[in-house]
């Protein structure tokens, strides 16, 4: 894996590791804020506190987790918010991602709704926060902490994982537990999980409403010198799509079938198709999206290419999504999140 | 290729414990050096500036300043100068 840092550790997962459905554990990208990362815990002392504006707080153990709730399963997407944002233009400040920041797993824990009706909301519950065990060196360094409206905590998806494909989580993904927030970036996936916390005001924590800000309209989009005023919080995954194979240093023989493949996701809308255009956009063709596997999951897409010509090629690819929303050629945001401008492969062909 | 850096990991009964292996770039020799390599790994790895690319000198202190005022590092006006000094002589385009 790349290594982006070590303190705490962020690693990038290599390009050939998304020509499979689900991306391994012992590859997905890892991403902490805090230094001080959970590096050691006794699984049969561990608790998970629920807590606030509920009838009954819990600490629930591991096997209480796995005994007194149904195990729910998800395949979905995991997808910081700032990957891709060293492709970025002009460059911005931050984790210096490729397109590696991303991992498709299957998650199974419990429905985080489920938790919450054993506690027993409160009337006037708000919103519900979230934190883990991580801590920063300085304890006046804002906690990261992060926080779910009270609907969205309810709702059928919103899940705590205790296993990734079929494993337990590793401690650098967030052993024992994650929060998944599926459609949504994974700022709200919540690693090392201990602590959730309903509120009946809104939670004002610097990791809700001074980090992970994007222009308030909407658009993902601003420019550097007139930066969008008003901000909100990042939330749904933004639609793109990317080249996974061939990679711009890949030799291409022409007059030879190459298999071009690559993803395309969405925050659950769904992927309608996949197209690439060989000039710049003027003409498009359809790509070949394998089956879905769900609707939080990402989509892979096939394309035979056969060039006829040698030299300099550059390919672009655009995703249309179920309501007909596509691709831009061109966005930009301060805080380089949510990339979501059309992707180019720019590729010599021999 | 590399495995994730969960490089050390052991398993005793219920107790799960990993080692990370910390790593320190090497940096150019500028004034404000010792600042920057003692404050700026206060709270996180230096790998946190190598990875950047340049900026321009407005960039590098608006960052220094968020260190300070959003993340409380202890640092003064007169050191978070220095530092900033220090990032524009390494890397930013002159």
């Amino acid at each position: 894996m790349y290594l982006l840092t070590d303190r705490p550790p962020q690693l990038e997962t290599p390009l050939k590791i998304f020509r499979e459905d689900l991306t391994p554990n012992e590859y997905f990208f890892v991403r902490w804020h805090l230094a001080q990362v959970l590096t050691k815990i006794d699984i049969d002392t561990f608790k998970l506190y629920i807590g606030g504006a509920v009838d009954k707080p819990l600490a629930l153990s591991m096997n209480d987790l796995k005994t007194q709730f149904a195990p729910d399963s998800i395949i979905a997407l995991a997808i910081c918010s700032g990957n891709s944002r060293s492709t970025f233009n002009p460059k911005v400040p931050g984790g210096q991602w490729g397109n590696g920041a991303m991992g498709n797993a299957k998650w199974k824990g419990v429905k985080l709704k489920d938790i919450l009706a054993k506690a027993g909301v409160k009337k006037g519950a708000f919103d519900v926060t979230f934190q883990g065990m991580d801590r920063a060196p300085l304890p006046a360094t804002p906690a990261f902490i992060k926080s779910l409206s009270i609907n969205h905590a309810m709702d059928d998806e919103v899940m705590i994982a205790y296993e990734m494909n079929g494993q337990p989580l590793p401690m650098l993904n967030g052993y024992p537990l994650k929060l998944v927030v599926p459609g949504w970036y994974a700022t709200y996936w919540v690693g090392s999980l201990n602590s959730v916390n309903v509120l009946t005001d809104t939670f004002h924590g610097f990791w809700m409403t001074k980090a992970y800000q994007v222009p308030k309209d909407g658009s993902l989009n601003e420019k550097p010198d007139s930066l969008a005023k008003a901000t909100v919080p990042i939330t749904n995954i933004n639609l793109h799509s990317i080249f996974v194979e061939p990679e711009p240093t890949d030799t291409v023989i022409a007059n030879k079938q190459r298999l071009v493949e690559g993803l395309a996701f969405d925050d659950g809308t769904g992927i309608k198709k996949v197209e690439l255009s060989f000039d710049a956009g003027k003409t498009w063709v359809e790509t070949k999206l394998n089956p879905e596997l769900g609707k939080y999951s990402w989509r892979r897409w096939k394309y035979d290419w056969t060039p006829t010509n040698k030299g300099a090629y550059h390919i672009l690819v655009k995703a249309t999504d179920n309501k007909g929303r596509t691709q831009t050629s061109k966005q930009w945001n301060r805080s380089g999140y949510a990339r979501g401008f059309m992707e180019q492969l720019d590729i010599t062909v021999n | 290729m590399e495995k994730k850096q969960e490089n050390s990991f052991s398993l005793n009964g219920s107790v799960r414990e990993i080692k990370i292996t910390p790593e320190t770039p090497d940096f150019p020799d500028h004034e404000g050096k010792a600042e920057f390599m003692s404050y700026c790994s206060m709270c996180h790895s230096l790998k946190y500036i190598s990875m950047q690319p340049n900026f321009p000198r407005k960039t590098w202190e608006a960052e220094v300043n968020k260190m300070v005022a959003k993340y409380k590092a202890p640092i003064d006006s007169v050191t978070g100068k220095k530092i900033a000094d220090y990032l524009v002589a390494i890397k930013s385009n002159h």
